[in-house]
């Protein structure tokens, strides 16, 4: 077979090139006159008229009139964006009647439980095609996100390979439950619980594989999704085949080398040795001669591919598509890789003359990793002493004990009296030989899947009943094997097993009523659903002395097993009414009933209403020919949240306490039971949001734009808060208190400034603002009632930067107000008084700024010129602010600061010129370390050459490309990268400069 | 038309069927290392588990409070406030949270060490009661009489830190629902709460001795509420503003315990593998303490400390490590965190003219542990040196060249070697044996012992002008193997507390029974957070309520000067 294709092929290009030899001048050319309209009669302006097998072409003008040249005989094709595009005989004259291509997205999207077209729609939904021109690299769904929707803010979380994202959809709804929006994959809803081992809730799809992202961003159109909708819903559908269509082969497959784009400033050996000679107290004849730069033992540049291929038609009435993705991908942190393999198949048969829809989609995912310690290493990085070699050698004394890596120690006393030294446990670590010495591989499996059976009744076909069955099931195993010569587990070594399973299993079914009675509309729908997710886990691992062969510390299975598991059950109808094909009606409700909650709060029920009025299809704009869309949006809707950690947080449990955490009478030691402490009070988080929104279509559609602003309530809110003592096992608790609102203003736009037969430039830009306050915390407290919350910075005791209070944004950065000497330099622990009582506390700290963004932005910018495509993608974010942990870290410029526990620590030449000491106050309090993070990135730039049209006529189609990912990006922040989503910057994995060389074939 | 009904109906029933009813929202947890019941050894074991655990999972992961575990235990959080602000210790890192105010005594409402302490006294009670609660139908069962009463015991005890620390409690017996909000006990009325409980479980509690063996080391018995109500009577004049003085009930409660089966260890004792000998007071604070049986007698209540069964951050690991620096000899563990060291003032105690013998001279460069013993020795800077140069066993103090060489006072407060190293906490054993484990060490606190009843009976005696009380103060002196005294005034008495009890987290207490923690009458270095020290006002004698109490409980009111 192989070898068939590989004697046929050239021989038809042969035939080809004569071919067009020969044709040239062989027929007589005649004028073609035409004009191009809709179905509804409307002009269509700049469609792309071509002369099929050459390069000649035209656009329609303002009245939908072309002329061009053709040879008698010769097939036109007229094509424009959102219609099926037409070939027709070139004659003298043609009247083109292009019809509405309703297998495109921009007329047809999926919302929650069915689908919709996109002028029907009421509430606010934006919908994206994957964009294959300017998609930059994506190892990750996720990842195609970033800077495409307005209101969607996606932060990716660096550059460990594989890595996901943080989403945020209109700000966060919640301060301690989740704010990550649902995800939907074809019909789907995914637990989003990533298992141990997989690099990302969205790894089971291959971003090849998907056909369309949907987000619903306000409640009318959430609101279906209910209990878990509060944060939106993306729904991911992925790439079916066509009925009766022939097998096509796509392959895509790409090359990607990757380099770090920047490195932390430290100090290098000669200028440490310096800084230490000039400080009183320290001896500069205890540090080496060697000038390491640590950074770059830790760092490389990495080479990645990955390969996709896939196979789509339809075999009669059965469309079929499969496909099969391999990803390797190499961290610039060494030793960490990730190796992924998707299989993907949808089978979407028809039967009884349509009237039976079956759509089976399987997805099958195996991943390995290699995780490394980066932010460990990083640290360790920034933080070990410059004038040491890596490497010292097995022969000097002490360093048998480490493998030879250069590492600060002290003396041991081990059972094996030749172990005489191991690591100083206060002292920086050899960060390659953390990297070398760790190994953690994880393997993963993830099979997910669904099958959905739509009928419609023979004889009532106004009558469809849709059931679907689904599920996803994961299971992964991580190993991690540690030498005994390492920093962590220096003699005893430590061989683990982290075990990690999960499945979830959810049915639904539903019917749906359609019918059109003169000027009326009916879309009546109503269903119900219950969904099951479980996921348990164990651990076991021990560390083993290397003199006796006996178990040190081992983690035992029996006490590291855990398991949980939840339901929902839930009813849903939809109400649709359209009058005169402009007034609409859009009514939801949905009852979910989760096992989060005591059965006094099980239920929670979540309304929607939404009208839409399409303004242009009044009689007073009928006749406006270049406006084609102008609708207005109202929507009302509630939505709720119980994602909040816990699966039992409202039941009393007894805990028991593991071996480590016993307590002894005598000589017999007991485990320990501890009552959890718990609410049987908690109940559901409700939003309640209303969204204004104005849809336009101007030009054909050539630039379409809306706008919307929203205005969110959550109220009951879900939060942890202090509980006055004795009051409960713990001192804190998950209560039903507090209120915030979110309110905000989206806009999008995509237009096509230019389109000539040669040259199209296409440019996307959207923009949004989102003002987010806390109206309220507990009940009674008094203004200066605040909740410290966030990420924990390096200095001080699990010290938390952020605060929650009323009156100002979630997770407001909580510091002192720093002051300045003339200099404008910082002077060292001396703060503002800012309640004037003559002393600095606690009380004088304040709320200033916060990590989220005021505004985001996002704009592509797409130039197409004959084969030739160039694009950029730039998202941009305003308003974040990032506390500076990479400096405060290091205030510390003093001879204890320098050299303590018998150890150098190396710092940064940033921190020498400010000069801290370290000396009497929490310096890192300081608002001084709360820094604009704003940024504009360039997200990545592509140039790409699509294979000539005689190319694709010989059924080869296909592209090359080449991408630069994160080539530069513009910002005052001083750190490695603005782009932070915890707000607080502590040796994130850096997110990689990357160069990739991509190809795509169709066949 | 019939039969689209028909069909109608049979999908119907096939959407009803896939989505099966509510009931399965009636689920309970899975989780293999829940249950919904309690063992009663183990829930009794969680009682006093938590004066040396912080939760359940060795050596942090699975907290009882939520704040940093490591900092969350009991015996830190008391001993930190008791401690840290007084003239026995200093904390290297002015950086850490709350340090620069607690160890200079400017603490404010907000203070987050004053709330740790706070909260994990708070919790503390709360499983008292719950077991109290839990096990009220079994009293009079076998061992449940014994059980109940040591756990009021554990309950009495907390309280009694209360009182000392804030002179209030918020309130709640085992009467009062989990949910109720506690009221607040003020001063004499906590007092009197206290006096009358632990007389009431005087008469049910085990005699004293009974758990003095090693089949039930850790448990309370009469013993433990004897001292526990001297310590308490003694102190009546500060926490009942006056009111109360029971000075005879302290020297009654300790001529009980005197007379009891305990006794002082005072049996030097050579390690074969180190050589070196310790003396019967420093075997009290060695890693054997509950095997040592001369240890063991001398103590009336400990906390069980294990380094491989119940490793935490909390308890004598902070002990032994807050104190320790890489590279000081007999360290016994490998994470010296190097934090507490000596102030001056504690030197001062045992070397009135700052006489301790030091090394002035850096270890060169890739000494080993062996070279800086003998170069220690050489110098006379070791610990047996300062001890025989102190003239007193009780001066477990190293000034070698171990980490770095040692200042006696700095002006400049953010370096470990800024004082001397207290090296007290041991976790090496008599006997010679390994230790259990590397880092985590295996002595016990001895949380209340005999040395104790002496002391008190001898201020309260002084108290009352009985002469006799020098004989006590004697007694310590000699097991010390110190000079005794000729006299005995005001300074000798909270001098000797100081010699014998420092490091063991009551110096603040002591202080203000002699009126000498806040006001100008005793400075220290570093008092008031200035190198030679400075009057502090006398609000600061008792704790602030935590802000977050004083906002969630409307019962709690604010400490006077907050």
């Amino acid at each position: 077979m192989m070898k068939q294709v590989n004697i046929q092929f050239p021989l038809r290009m042969l035939g080809l090139l004569f071919g067009l030899f020969l044709s040239v001048g062989a027929f007589a050319q005649i004028d073609v006159k035409g004009h191009v309209k809709d179905a509804t009669g409307e002009d269509v302006i700049g469609a792309t008229v071509r002369v099929v097998g050459t390069q000649t072409a035209t656009v329609t003008d303002f009245d939908g009139n072309f002329a061009i040249k053709a040879n008698q005989g010769a097939d036109i094709s007229i094509s424009f964006v959102g219609y099926q595009t037409v070939t027709v005989k070139a004659a003298p004259t043609l009247e083109i009647t292009l019809q509405d291509d309703s297998q495109v997205l921009e007329n047809v999207v999926v919302i929650g439980y069915g689908r919709a077209k996109k002028n029907d729609l009421t509430g606010s939904v934006t919908a994206i095609k994957p964009d294959e021109l300017s998609k930059g690299i994506t190892n990750n769904a996720s990842d195609m996100l970033v800077g495409k929707v307005a209101g969607v803010d996606v932060i990716t979380s660096g550059g460990t390979p594989g890595a996901g994202a943080q989403i945020r959809i209109r700000g966060g709804s919640s301060l301690n439950a989740s704010n990550d929006p649902l995800l939907v994959i074809d019909g789907l809803t995914i637990d989003n619980n990533t298992a141990t081992g997989m690099s990302n809730v969205m790894a089971m799809i291959n971003p090849n594989d998907i056909e369309s992202f949907t987000v619903l961003k306000d409640a009318s159109a959430t609101a279906i999704y209910g209990s878990r909708a509060s944060n939106g819903v993306i729904i991911i559908t992925t790439k079916k085949g066509q009925k009766g269509t022939a097998p096509k082969v796509s392959y895509n497959g790409d090359v990607t080398v990757s380099t770090i784009a920047k490195k932390y400033d430290t100090l290098d050996g000669n200028a440490y040795r310096a800084l230490v000679g000039s400080m009183e107290g320290l001896d500069v004849t205890k540090l080496g001669d060697a000038n390491t730069d640590w950074q770059d033992q830790i760092f490389r540049t990495s080479v990645s591919t990955s390969h996709n291929i896939s196979v789509s038609g339809g075999i009669k009435n059965m469309p079929y598509r499969v496909s099969a993705g391999l990803n390797s991908s190499n961290g610039i942190v060494k030793t960490s890789w990730m190796h992924r393999t998707n299989l993907g198949a949808n089978l979407a048969p028809s039967f009884f003359d349509n009237h039976l829809n079956l759509n089976i989609t399987a997805k099958y995912m195996y991943e390995e990793n290699r995780y490394a310690d980066a932010g460990g290493a990083i640290g360790s990085a920034l933080s070990i002493d410059p004038t040491r070699p890596v490497y010292i050698g097995e022969n000097d004394p002490g360093y048998k004990e480490f493998g030879g890596y250069y590492q600060p120690m002290v003396s041991a006393s081990f059972s094996d009296p030749s172990w005489a030294y191991t690591n100083n446990s206060n002292a920086p670590q050899n960060p390659l030989a953390l990297l070398t010495q760790k190994k953690t591989l994880a393997y993963a499996n993830d099979f997910t899947g669904n099958f959905e059976v739509d009928y419609k009744i023979h004889g009532f076909e106004d009558l469809h009943l849709h059931a679907s069955y689904g599920g996803q099931y994961t299971e992964s195993l991580q190993k991690d094997i540690i030498n005994p010569t390492s920093y962590s587990n220096n003699y005893y070594g430590w061989n683990g097993r982290t075990k990690f399973y999960k499945y979830s299993i959810t049915t639904n079914a539903y019917a749906q009523y359609q019918k059109e009675l003169g000027a009326h509309y009916l879309d009546i729908m109503a269903g119900a659903e219950e969904s099951h997710y479980h996921r348990n886990g164990w651990n076991a691992g021990q560390g083993t002395d290397p003199y006796n062969g006996e178990a040190y510390n081992p983690s035992i299975r029996s006490e590291q097993e855990w398991a949980t598991h939840n339901t929902l059950v839930s009813y849903f109808g939809r109400f649709n009414y359209t009058l005169l094909e402009r007034y609409m009606l859009t009514a939801t409700f949905r009852a979910d009933g989760s096992s989060k909650f005591s059965e006094d709060n099980h239920w929670g029920y979540f309304p929607s209403v939404a009208l839409a009025w399409k303004i242009n299809e009044e009689k007073f704009m009928k006749n406006i020919n270049w406006w084609n869309e102008f609708k207005l949006r109202l929507g009302w809707g509630m939505t709720g949240q119980q994602d909040i950690g816990s699966d039992f947080a409202y039941a009393p449990l007894y805990t028991v306490s593991n071996s480590y955490a016993m307590y002894p009478f005598g000589s017999t030691y007991y485990n320990t039971m501890r009552p959890s402490s718990y609410n049987k009070d908690l109940k559901w988080e409700t939003t309640t949001t209303y969204n204004a929104g104005i849809d336009f279509g101007w030009l054909n559609n050539r630039i379409t734009a809306n706008i919307d602003g929203y205005y969110r309530k959550t109220t009951d809110l879900l939060n942890t808060v202090t509980i006055p003592v004795g009051t409960n096992f713990g001192s804190v608790l998950t209560k039903n208190i507090g209120d915030l609102k979110n309110y905000g203003v989206e806009f999008a736009i995509n237009a096509k400034p230019i389109v000539t037969k040669d040259f199209m430039w296409d440019l996307s830009y959207n923009i949004s603002w989102n003002h987010n306050e806390i109206t309220s915390l507990t009940e009674d407290a008094d203004d200066d009632y605040y909740i410290k919350t966030g990420t924990t910075i390096s200095r001080g005791n699990s010290t938390q930067i952020m605060a929650n209070k009323v009156g100002y944004t979630a997770n407001s950065f909580f510091v002192y107000q720093q002051v300045y000497d003339e200099n404008g330099k910082p002077i060292e622990g001396l703060f503002v008084d800012r309640n004037a009582d003559g002393q600095i506390n606690e009380s004088d700290r304040y709320l200033y700024k916060k990590p989220s963004a005021d505004v985001i932005m996002g704009l592509t910018t797409k130039f197409i010129y004959k084969s030739w495509d160039l694009s950029a993608a730039f998202h941009a974010s305003i308003g974040n602010y990032v506390y500076y942990d990479y400096l405060s870290n290091k205030g510390s410029i003093s001879a204890s600061g320098l050299y303590s526990n018998s150890a150098f620590t190396n710092t940064y030449p940033e921190a020498v010129e400010l000069g801290f000491t370290g000396i009497g106050t929490e310096y890192y309090l300081s608002d001084y370390y709360v820094r604009n993070a704003s940024y504009v990135k360039c997200s990545n730039i592509t140039l790409g050459y699509t294979f000539p049209e005689w190319l694709q006529k010989e059924h080869l189609g296909g592209r090359v490309f080449v991408t630069v990912q994160n080539p530069f990006f513009i910002t005052k922040y001083k750190g490695l990268d603005p782009e932070v989503s915890s707000g607080v910057d502590k040796n994130p994995y850096p997110r990689p400069l990357s160069v990739q060389l991509g190809l795509n074939l169709n066949f | 038309m019939r039969h689209i009904f028909a069909k109608t109906a049979i999908a119907g029933t096939l959407i009803l069927g896939v989505t099966s009813c509510a009931n399965d929202l009636n689920i309970s947890s899975i989780d293999p290392q829940t249950s919904q019941s309690y063992e009663d050894m183990s829930l009794l074991a969680k009682v006093y588990g938590t004066l040396g655990m912080t939760g359940q999972k060795g050596p942090a992961g699975s907290g009882d409070i939520s704040s940093d575990e490591g900092e969350s235990g009991f015996y830190r959080t008391t001993f930190n406030l008791e401690t840290l602000p007084t003239d026995e210790c200093n904390w290297a890192w002015q950086t850490d949270t709350d340090i620069p105010q607690i160890t200079g005594i400017r603490w404010n409402a907000n203070s987050a060490r004053t709330q740790w302490a706070y909260q994990r006294l708070g919790f503390n009670v709360l499983m008292c009661n719950f077991y109290l609660q839990e096990t009220a139908s079994r009293e009079g069962e076998s061992n449940y009489t014994a059980y109940r009463a040591e756990v009021r015991f554990l309950r009495a005890l907390y309280y009694w830190y209360f009182l000392d620390l804030w002179h209030k409690a918020p309130f709640k017996d085992e009467n009062n629902s989990m949910t109720d909000l506690p009221v607040e006990k003020v001063g004499k009325d906590l007092y009197d709460w206290i006096d009358n409980e632990l007389t009431a479980i005087e008469s049910i509690l085990p005699a004293m001795g009974t758990y003095n063996n090693a089949t039930d080391f850790g448990r309370a018995d009469q013993g433990a509420a004897f001292m526990l109500h001297a310590r308490l009577a003694l102190n009546a004049q500060v926490y009942t503003d006056g009111v109360t003085n029971d000075y005879q009930k302290a020297i009654q409660y300790c001529d009980k315990l005197l007379s009891g089966p305990y006794s002082l260890s005072s049996t030097a004792k050579t390690n074969p593998s180190n050589g070196l000998t310790y003396s019967g007071y420093a075997q009290l604070f060695m890693a054997d303490n509950d095997e040592n049986t001369d240890a063991m007698k001398e103590i009336i209540f400990p906390i069980r400390q294990d380094g491989l069964k119940t490793p935490n951050y909390s308890t004598v690991n902070y002990l032994v490590s807050s104190t320790r620096i890489a590279g000081m000899p007999y360290a016994g563990t490998k994470n010296c965190w190097s934090c507490n060291y000596a102030r001056p003032d504690l030197i001062e105690k045992f070397f009135p003219s700052d006489n301790i013998p030091m090394s002035t001279e850096d270890a060169p460069n890739g000494a080993t542990e062996s070279d800086i013993i003998a170069l220690d020795a050489k110098d006379g800077s070791d610990t047996k040196s300062i001890l025989v140069a102190a003239g007193d066993d009780r001066a477990l103090f190293y000034a070698g060249r171990g980490g770095g060489i040692r200042k006696l006072r700095t002006d400049k407060l953010n370096n470990f070697l800024d004082g001397i190293s207290i090296v007290k906490w041991q976790n090496i054993r008599t006997d010679g044996k390994t230790c259990s484990d590397p880092e985590f060490p295996d002595t016990d606190i001895p949380l209340l012992r005999l040395a104790e009843a002496y002391l008190t009976r001898a201020e309260a005696k002084w108290r009352t002008g009985d002469a006799s009380a020098i004989n006590d103060v004697n007694i310590l002196r000699a097991r010390a193997n110190a000079q005794p005294l000729t006299k005995l005034e005001k300074q000798d008495i909270i001098d000797e507390w100081c010699r014998e009890f420092y490091m063991e987290g009551r110096r603040r207490s002591d202080l203000i029974r002699f009126d000498m923690f806040t006001g100008k009458d005793y400075v220290w270095a570093w008092k008031g957070g200035i190198a030679k020290g400075q009057a502090v006002d006398s609000h600061f004698k008792f704790y602030p309520i935590p802000m977050d109490d004083i906002n969630n409980n409307e019962n709690m009111t604010q400490n006077a000067g907050y």
